[in-house]
């Protein structure tokens, strides 16, 4: 991503250099050895011409810029003799790195380059694509904010430095609770308004490639009436480098799947996602998880479909899994008042079609039997293994002995599993959980007590952790010794 | 096995082949060749610049590869310098530059990094007039250009 942009901006940053070295001249040119716009700077670039094609050059070739490196050779090596490329590589260095724990991703933060982007023009031109690829917009200040970015980045009078909109890669706008609308008598403020999405997509439609929104939990407005509806059409239409959609709360308008249905247009006319998460959303429709499955298909690595209501099912998982055989990242759940979805056949169809799976998370899986838990073994990538509800059905063990011990051994990258052993934990799955090395967390659900001994975990390097809202030891939690 | 490099200056050094070969550029040259005793000439790099990286090519001879994907990624990027690397580095400005420069022209990933590293350790935590300062840089703004500028970019500062 970084470096398709190289070539555009090098071109710019020389511009700004010719631009500079003409009206420069006048003044005659040795008025500033040390300035960028010194035209001796792209002549002295016999390194970086030799570090592009160095795997090449003849002797004849490198002795010929050595003599052009000596013939400029006038002022001192410094800052100015590095390529716009090398400065970029440097201000990388500058980056602030913050890890978003909800979302288990890092996001690189090139705020502290403001002072950066004002040392010079050629410093500007390099620094301000990267302080302007991410913005967040959130708390009380969050409407002016967008207010200001939205009109920077329309640049509708063409006053500011650069479009800034075509640097900016990733927006997160999260909806304020603290602030009281006054009118309805409620601690919601709705920053993600239609307004906002429309102008956002088309301001930045160039680079955009990360998108969060995270809706007030209340009133929304775009529930209300056909204008306030969210133009997630418009959205997909623009932004064709969007790869990754979260969205929280949202609640989506009841209307029939079709062309009047603004979020199912989004699903079949979207980019490609890789990363989709929708967390706590309601009333999606089940067509349009499908439609999802389908237009996403192998981009996708990472669903992430948490607090789901009635639309999504088995149906729709298995779509999913059928179309996304890329898929790394599966974590899934359904709000308390809707019936576990999750069946044999979905994570059949799971384990058959993405065997690249590594992070599985399955919290309702409360109905699957053992036909699923022979097929995990498949997913030799497997790092997290949550499914804390599978196997407690009536009859006691939902799976086999067996079927655990092949999971143990075959998923040999397993970090942590989290199961339900109803008092079947023999010591023959703990010798296959050696073939684990990597284990880190253990969580077993045991529905009779006293089975698991200590001595057992020892074994393992794990180190029992008493869990303070687990009732009469019945979770056990083991963990690495650290 | 040794190799023999010749600085910009016509001075020749004699180093292990292991050790020339920590960089790319070098190790690319000497496959193609074959097995050959001719010297490589490096007419980008001064003498007193080779002896640097060479210096730092001795030191790290035993290092493992670096697997490009990771460090190419910000991510897994970490802005510590090794003990041993930041001495090494406590050089004028020129000579520093003259390193970037030779460790990007011999593709000595490692070495481009502790140097980028280095420089950005100087311009971390310093106003606009300070960096310009510290590398002698000339602000080519116009007073607006740079008002303009900051008022744009003020949503980034208190963060």
């Amino acid at each position: 991503m970084a470096l398709e942009n190289t070539l555009d901006l090098e071109r710019s940053i020389e511009a700004i250099s010719i631009a500079n070295s003409q009206a420069q001249s006048s003044k005659g040119p040795l008025s500033d050895p040390y300035q960028y716009s010194n035209p001796a700077y792209f002549s002295t670039s016999g390194y970086s011409t030799a570090s592009n094609a160095s795997y090449n050059n003849s002797t004849a070739d490198l002795l010929q810029q050595a003599q052009e490196h000596q013939d400029s050779g006038a002022r001192p090596v410094g800052i100015h003799s590095l390529k716009p490329s090398l400065l970029r590589y440097i201000f990388g260095y500058l980056a602030v790195q913050h890890y978003d724990y909800l979302n288990h991703r890092t996001h690189t933060i090139y705020n502290n380059l403001g002072p950066v982007s004002l040392v010079c023009k050629t410093w500007n031109a390099i620094a301000s694509p990267l302080l302007w690829q991410e913005r967040t917009f959130h708390g009380w200040k969050a409407g002016e904010e967008l207010n200001v970015f939205l009109q920077q980045t329309e640049n509708a009078d063409f006053s500011s430095t650069h479009e800034y909109g075509e640097f900016v890669r990733r927006i997160e706008i999260i909806d304020s609770h603290d602030v009281v609308d006054k009118q309805n008598g409620q601690f919601v403020i709705n920053w993600i308004t239609p307004d906002v999405v429309l102008a956002l997509s088309e301001h930045c439609s160039k680079r955009l490639g990360d998108l969060t929104l995270v809706f007030a939990t209340g009133r929304q407005v775009s529930t209300e009436n056909e204008e306030g509806l969210i133009p997630w059409g418009s959205l997909a239409e623009s932004c064709r480098r969007l790869f990754m959609l979260s969205l929280a709360n949202y609640i989506c308008p009841v209307l029939p799947v079709g062309q009047g249905h603004p979020f199912h247009i989004f699903a079949t006319h979207t980019n490609p996602l890789k990363e989709l998460v929708l967390k706590r959303c309601k009333n999606i429709p089940a067509e349009t998880f499908q439609q999802l499955a389908r237009t996403c298909g192998k981009a996708l690595t990472k669903l992430v479909l948490l607090d789901s209501d009635e639309g999504l099912g088995a149906t729709e998982m298995i779509e999913f899994a059928r179309h996304c055989p890329d898929l790394r990242h599966l974590n899934v759940s359904w709000i308390e008042s809707v019936k576990p979805k999750i069946n044999d056949e979905a994570v059949l169809e799971l384990t058959a079609n993405c065997v690249r799976l590594e992070y599985i998370s399955l919290l309702d899986a409360n109905e699957i039997s053992d036909v699923s838990f022979q097929t995990l073994s498949k997913l030799r990538y497997l790092r997290n293994l949550i499914i804390p509800r599978a196997g407690t059905s009536i009859s006691g063990m939902a799976y086999k002995q067996e079927s655990l011990v092949a999971l143990a051994k075959n998923c040999k990258r397993l970090e942590q599993l989290h199961l339900v052993a109803p008092g079947a934990t023999t010591s023959r799955f703990f010798e296959a959980l050696l073939y684990c090395p990597h284990l880190q967390v253990l969580v077993i659900v045991e529905l009779s007590k006293g089975l698991l001994i200590d001595q057992r975990f020892k074994t393992l390097g794990l180190a029992k952790y008493v869990d303070p809202e687990a009732q009469e030891g019945y979770k056990l939690v083991w963990h690495k010794k650290t | 096995m040794t190799v023999i490099l010749v600085s910009s200056d016509n001075q020749d050094f004699k180093v292990d082949k292991e050790v020339a070969e920590r960089s790319i550029l070098i190790k690319n040259m000497l496959e193609d060749v074959g097995e050959s005793d001719s010297p490589i000439p490096l007419p980008n790099v001064t003498s007193a610049v080779l002896t640097k990286v060479i210096e730092y090519c001795e030191h790290h001879r035993n290092d493992p590869v670096q697997v490009p994907e990771e460090t190419d990624d910000p991510r897994k990027r970490s802005n510590d310098i090794e003990e041993w690397d930041m001495k090494f580095m406590q050089v004028d400005q020129e000579m520093l530059f003259e390193i970037i420069l030779a460790a990007n022209y011999l593709d000595i990933k490692p070495l481009l990094d502790v140097g980028c590293k280095t420089v950005a350790n100087i311009i971390k935590g310093k106003t606009p007039e300070e960096i310009r300062k510290a590398f002698n840089i000339v602000n080519d703004f116009t007073p607006e250009e740079e008002a303009q500028i900051k008022k744009e970019n003020e949503w980034a500062e208190d963060r």
